[in-house]
């Protein structure tokens, strides 16, 4: 079979490392990169036509791969990587984030080829942790993404950038290494014949029910930090008010996704009893982390801040799809995360643009903006309107459907996160009323609308935001080809 | 064959052992330290040539290749070291290791 | 009848022509040389699309009968869900039956002759491009919600006509009222909206298996299924609670949209918005919405006699209490907003009764002389510039045309025979009446839908009165008054035809079909009275109870005289220094308190508790995240004086623990290994 996994991570490996030698010429080869790895996965879409069953020689994943890498007595560690559809599309999210965040940063000065080889690399630790299938492999892909995203922080960052930079990286480590112990814990107890997925998957299922519990506990930890639960949520506004643009851009488009996807890869699809049995724990922690996110949001000032808060709301909302533990909420869960990566991208492009066009985030100090400058305005009302649910835009039909499968389990307790949504568009609104609309306050005398490459950026954003709202069945049928979030037993 | 028991190479290798130690921790000299650790590698190697010259049959060639290796890492160590002793006082005018204590900061 | 399939099967078209519009003027319009030629294109695509509705509609009337075309599957789930092994799939589909006719007919008309009518109302206005872009979509989104096949794709477009009002209640963006007023308007329909959402969840978990074996949530939500049973008359019995909650959901999302109390206040302050906007969409259309969502519900799910209580009162109740409100207003549009709001509870109040053609009857011919209201408003707002009827005055002479157009609207409104309202407004009353020997608990609030009919009368001739009559304007500064181009002047003649005589469509046969409980749904017979009501009693159309009419005629001819004796000639009535009523007076001016004290709930009370939260979170859980990283700098600053930098001390570390490793390993090693067992 053709190897187009290894492909598309040799070519982002090579840009990557093209990008950091180009110099002033960094930015076209992180281009081409982006547009190559675009061209990649959206021949892994097309060439996807379905999975190989389990067993049976079968290993449940497309286009799968794997080489022998360690060999020792007692030990055997493949790199195998391999696509299912729920990693599909989240590979088709990083490959999209990375062009628009490529094409939004075009005019960086500030050592470029710097800037563009880390955006590339995080990119690169994304897409390897969505198609690995061995956990040493996983769990190198997961740290790879750390390094570059603290760089980005802590030199492109804001005033506070070396404070949250440091609390970020120390913050998820530490959650990675109780995620690193846990999955080797679970490889050695259940004795799986190797470290690769279809192995595990084949050993786990039959841990003891309080082994599952622990382990299922532990990774839940660890994955938990990076969506971010409450209460380990904190490094999440610090991360994203001093991160430069791109760099909130990918942090909230694709770190957060990691911890979702790691979730349901590592610990639905393994631990299936030791999730349904930590249910409750998942629930109380997701409808507090929905309900924390976005009361918080309504009491910001910072525009910026008050986005990374809804992004808790939203994770918030995946984690009670995934942790409703049901086929169709699985599939929820993916189809939110991939529409929280387009919007939240949007998002903290606009907040970024109304930094450096108004000279400030402050949302009561801006006013005007529509009259001022209509594009960025626009794209503002998209992205919160396609936040806060509105039909036709990619979040309705995820939020929609994780909304039915939590309806579906937990009958009356949905109340929550509905009522919830009101306090959504409610802080939303107040944002759009006082930034937008009414006569012109604050920033410089003269603005100057949206320069080309920020509008381009956030116009492929915008376009699949209404795309994918008008056609969620693109995605949904390309979701739901995997063991948990399909019609497969 | 030989009337020298190996324990007396042994105990030659250990004060030479205690001898460089006795250097490294007592001089503040570089130049007087690097002598110390090449007197202290002098008993690792001598302890090699030693169990290959009695471990008997076949099994003593890896000890003398290690022996060998080593007498070369001793020197390009040496090389090293003298490199940066160079480098320390044309920079600092001294090569006094205590003094060199920047890299704490 | 191959003719009338070829003609539905094409309705598809008729959102996608606004759409295809909105699509042109959102991208070109504001390049485009002359401003207007966008208005152009939105006014001849929604021409097309009115050709095609009223079409629709007349083979509807020729032809009863539904034909639905459920092409497309927009979301296919495949994973068991609930009931489901097989998942479910959600389509969207259009829909014509009668109802979905009645609606279409509305919608394209009123919304064809608003279009019209704002090529010169609006023709000053910059932000043309914008204002037909928006409207265009709006009524894109509102056929689509009128042509939907299932409670879904009814959702979507619910929530999508949503936001095109709050676009257009902010069209002046610039005046932070009218931005707060759209922000409003949004939230608290919003609050409707996801209670609805939990009704369709609702009625997913009740009806999931319902409709023969494949399931009617299985084939997505339809409003008919196919030859299987009518959903509503599964509806057997009082006794399911969570049918009960249902219908109340879908009740709160009525009320959200349609401005029923509790959730009425924002459509007054929508009037922010062009008074165009108000005429489409706040009382002719998106408004009904929520009218025509109780409507559906009834006719395809079923509610139960407590939830007809409930709506009964919420509609009874809001008639009476908005009419309240709208006999103080100083405002001429305001005046006009509560009263769209009371005619909206008559609405509500007749499909709650169990009469739902009676209720979409009345929602026909109130969009008419409604937006009649609004837009001779409207040519008075253009000619003069204020919208404060203590300003106005005289303006007959002026404006001959809109005078008689906002008569005969206000006629209408007030159900004076032979004007559209009466028929419509006798046939609700009536109808309500014919129900309160088995439902007692009808009684007070068809008294204040009773009392309304008077309330009514008075405060839309007060209106009249002070804007037309008297001999010229009280504020002199007004500047000379002048009526419109002949784009507004066109749709206030074709209004005040339909306004006039919209009410004896029911003695036309093929129209009282469309509102004849005799049509089928699905192939079976419905009941179109609403199920639980053992013996339905269909409506006579226009032959109402004559005491009723007796009544409610007097009533209004009380109203329209206390409103000639106080404000006739140019009067103004102001109440007597000490009267009794002035504290009354303050309480409808302030609207009963209420915005207030939504306001309060929103900016004191959640605003509070959404900055002791951020207080929490950064001071308790972020300071505990704080106060462990210090622990960790104080130890570290502890052991950090080992380090010296010189390397003979790191030296002498090294030996120091290697020895110290040895001798550990000397002594503890015997015993580790005993300890284990190991060799």
């Amino acid at each position: 079979m053709f190897p187009i996994i290894s492909l598309t991570l040799a070519t982002l490996l090579v840009g990557t490392l093209l990008t950091f030698v180009a110099g002033a010429r960094a930015r076209w080869v992180a281009l081409a990169t982006s547009i190559v790895f675009l061209f990649e996965a959206s021949a892994m879409l097309l060439g996807f036509t379905g999975l190989p069953q389990f067993g049976s020689g079968g290993t449940g994943f497309a286009e799968s791969e794997s080489y022998a890498w360690i060999h020792l007595g007692w030990l055997t560690i493949n790199y195998s990587v391999g696509l299912d559809g729920i990693s599909l599309v989240l590979v088709l999210l990083t490959a999209f984030l990375q062009l628009a965040t490529v094409i939004y940063s075009w005019e960086e000065s500030r050592r470029p080829g710097a800037w563009f080889g880390l955006v590339l690399l995080t990119c690169l630790g994304c897409l390897g942790v969505f198609v690995a299938l061995d956990i040493l492999l996983f769990f190198l892909f997961w740290e790879a993404v750390l390094v570059p995203m603290f760089f980005l922080i802590a030199y492109w960052g804001g005033p506070r950038r070396r404070y949250a930079a440091m609390k970020f990286f120390v913050y998820t480590h530490v959650a990675s290494v109780v995620m690193l112990v846990a999955l080797f814990a679970m490889a050695f107890y259940s004795g799986a014949a190797s470290f690769d997925f279809p192995d595990l998957y084949a050993a786990t299922h039959g841990l003891a029910a309080t082994t599952q519990v622990f382990l299922a506990l532990a990774l839940f930890f660890g994955f938990g930090v990076k969506f971010p639960i409450v209460p380990f949520h904190t490094w999440l506004p610090d991360a994203h008010v001093e991160a430069p643009t791109g760099g909130s851009v990918l942090l909230a488009g694709l770190l957060l996704k990691l911890g979702g996807y790691g979730l349901i890869r590592w610990v639905v699809e393994l631990l299936p009893q030791g999730i349904s049995l930590i249910a409750p724990l998942l629930f109380v922690i997701a409808m507090v982390s929905i309900v924390w996110g976005s009361v918080l949001s309504l009491s910001q000032r910072d525009l910026k801040r008050m986005v990374a808060y809804s992004s808790i709301n939203h994770m918030g909302i995946v984690l009670l799809a995934i942790a409703v533990h049901s086929p169709v909420g699985l599939m929820a869960a993916v189809l939110l995360m991939f529409a929280h990566g387009i919007v939240s991208g949007l998002l903290f492009m606009v907040s970024g643009s109304v930094h450096h066009t108004y000279g400030t985030r402050d949302i009561p100090s801006v006013g005007g903006i529509t009259s001022r400058t209509p594009m960025l305005a626009t794209m503002i009302m998209v992205g919160s309107l396609a936040s806060l649910g509105l039909p036709a835009l990619i979040s309705f039909p995820a939020e929609f459907t994780a909304l039915l499968a939590t309806w579906d389990r937990l009958a009356y307790w949905v109340v929550v996160p509905l009522v919830i949504l009101v306090v959504t568009a409610a802080f939303y609104l107040w944002m759009m009323q006082r930034l937008l609309f009414g006569p012109a306050k604050g920033g410089p005398e003269v603005v100057h609308d949206l320069p080309w490459y920020e509008g381009a950026g956030m116009a492929i954003l915008v376009a699949l935001t209404v795309l994918y709202g008008i056609l969620p069945a693109l995605l949904v049928n390309v979701i739901v080809q995997s063991p948990v979030s399909g019609p497969f037993p | 064959m030989s009337a020298i028991p190996p324990v007396d190479f042994l105990a030659l290798s250990a004060i030479l052992l205690g001898i460089g130690l006795f250097g490294i921790l007592t001089r503040r000299n570089f130049i007087l330290l690097l002598i110390s650790i090449e007197i202290a590698m002098n008993a690792a190697i001598l302890n090699f040539v030693v169990f290959a010259a009695y471990s008997g049959t076949g099994g003593g060639i890896g000890g003398q290749a290690a022996a060998v290796v080593l007498v070369g890492l001793a020197a390009t160590e040496v090389a090293v070291g003298l490199a940066i002793v160079l480098a320390l006082n044309r920079v600092r005018g001294s090569i006094n290791v205590a003094e060199a204590t920047t890299l704490r900061q | 009848m191959g003719a009338l399939d070829f003609l539905f099967g094409w309705a598809f078209l008729v959102p996608l022509l606004p759409a295809l519009a909105f699509v042109i003027i959102g991208l070109g319009g504001s390049r485009m040389k002359r401003l207007e030629w966008g208005g152009w294109v939105a006014v001849g695509l929604s021409f097309v699309a009115m050709v095609i509705g009223v079409l629709i509609g007349i083979g509807e009337m020729l032809s009863p009968g539904t034909y639905t075309d459920t092409s497309t599957v927009w979301l296919n789930v495949p994973t068991p869900v609930g009931p489901f092994p097989n998942g479910f799939s959600l389509v969207m589909g259009t829909l014509v039956d009668p109802v979905s006719a009645l609606m279409l007919l509305v919608v394209t008309i009123v919304g064809f002759l608003v279009m019209l009518y704002s090529i010169g109302y609006m023709h000053h206005d910059r932000g043309l491009p914008r204002y037909y872009a928006e409207l265009s979509l709006f009524l894109t989104a509102m056929i689509g919600l009128v042509l939907s096949d299932n409670l879904l794709e009814f959702f979507l477009f619910w929530e999508l006509v949503g936001v095109c009002s709050y676009f257009l209640i902010g069209f002046y963006y610039e005046k932070p009222s009218a931005a707060s007023a759209a922000k409003e308007a949004f939230l608290v329909t919003r609050i409707g909206d996801v209670l609805f959402l939990l009704g369709v969840f609702l009625y997913f978990a009740t009806y999931a298996l319902a409709g023969g074996g494949a399931g009617w949530a299985a084939a997505g939500f339809k409003f008919a299924s196919g030859n299987g049973p009518f959903l509503g008359s599964l509806v057997t019995s009082a006794s399911s609670p969570t049918l009960t909650i249902a219908g109340l959901m879908m009740l709160a999302g009525a009320a959200g949209k349609s401005a029923q109390f509790p959730l009425h206040v924002w459509l007054p302050d929508a009037m922010e918005g062009p008074t165009t906007v108000s005429a489409l969409i706040h009382a002719a259309t998106m408004v009904a919405a929520g009218v025509y969502l109780l409507a559906v519900t009834s006719l395809f799910l079923g509610f139960t006699p407590t939830d007809q209580l409930a709506i009964v009162a919420i509609g009874g109740f809001t008639t009476f209490f908005a009419a309240t409100m709208a006999v103080v207003q100083p405002d001429i549009k305001r005046v006009i907003a509560y009263s769209t709001i009371s005619q909206l509870g008559y609405m509500v109040l007749a499909v709650g009764a169990g009469f739902t053609m009676v209720g979409m009857f009345h929602l026909f011919t109130h969009a008419f002389f409604k937006a009649l209201l609004f837009l001779a408003a409207g040519s008075v707002i253009h000619a003069i510039g204020t919208q404060d009827l203590f300003k106005m005055g005289g303006l007959r002479k002026r404006l001959p045309l809109t005078y008689v157009a906002f008569l005969v609207g206000a006629l209408s409104l007030s159900g004076i025979p032979p004007f559209a309202g009466f028929f419509s407004k006798d046939d609700v009353l009536s109808s309500v009446y014919s129900q309160l020997g088995s439902h007692p608990a009808y009684w007070p609030f068809f008294l204040l839908a009773l009392g309304a009919v008077f309330l009514t009368a008075y405060y839309i001739f007060r209106a009249f009165l002070l804007a037309f009559h008297g001999a010229s304007p009280r504020d002199p500064a007004l500047p000379e008054a002048h009526e419109g181009p002949w784009v507004m002047r066109v749709p206030l003649v074709v209004l005040s035809v339909l306004a006039f005589g919209a009410g004896f469509f029911v003695f036309v046969p093929a129209f009282a079909g469309l509102l004849s409980p005799g049509f089928t749904i699905g192939g079976v017979v419905p009941a179109l009275q609403g199920v639980a009501l053992g013996a339905n009693v269909p409506p006579v159309y226009g032959t109402a109870d004559l005491a009723i009419s007796a009544v409610s005629l007097a009533l209004a001819a009380g109203g329209v005289l206390t409103a000639w004796r106080l404000w006739g000639n140019g009067r103004v009535y102001a109440l007597p220094e000490g009267s009794g009523l002035a504290p009354v007076r303050r309480l409808l001016l302030n609207r009963y308190y209420m915005k207030a004290g939504y306001d309060w709930v929103g900016q004191r009370a959640v605003y509070s508790v959404a900055r002791a939260a951020d207080f929490v979170d950064q001071f308790i859980i972020d300071g505990t995240v704080r106060g462990i990283e210090r622990t960790f700098a104080r130890m570290s600053d502890g052991l950090r004086r080992i380090q010296t930098g010189v390397v003979s001390d790191y030296a002498a570390y090294v030996v120091t623990g290697v020895v110290g490793l040895l001798l550990l390993l000397l002594f503890l090693g015997p015993w580790i290994v005993t300890a284990i067992g190991g060799g």
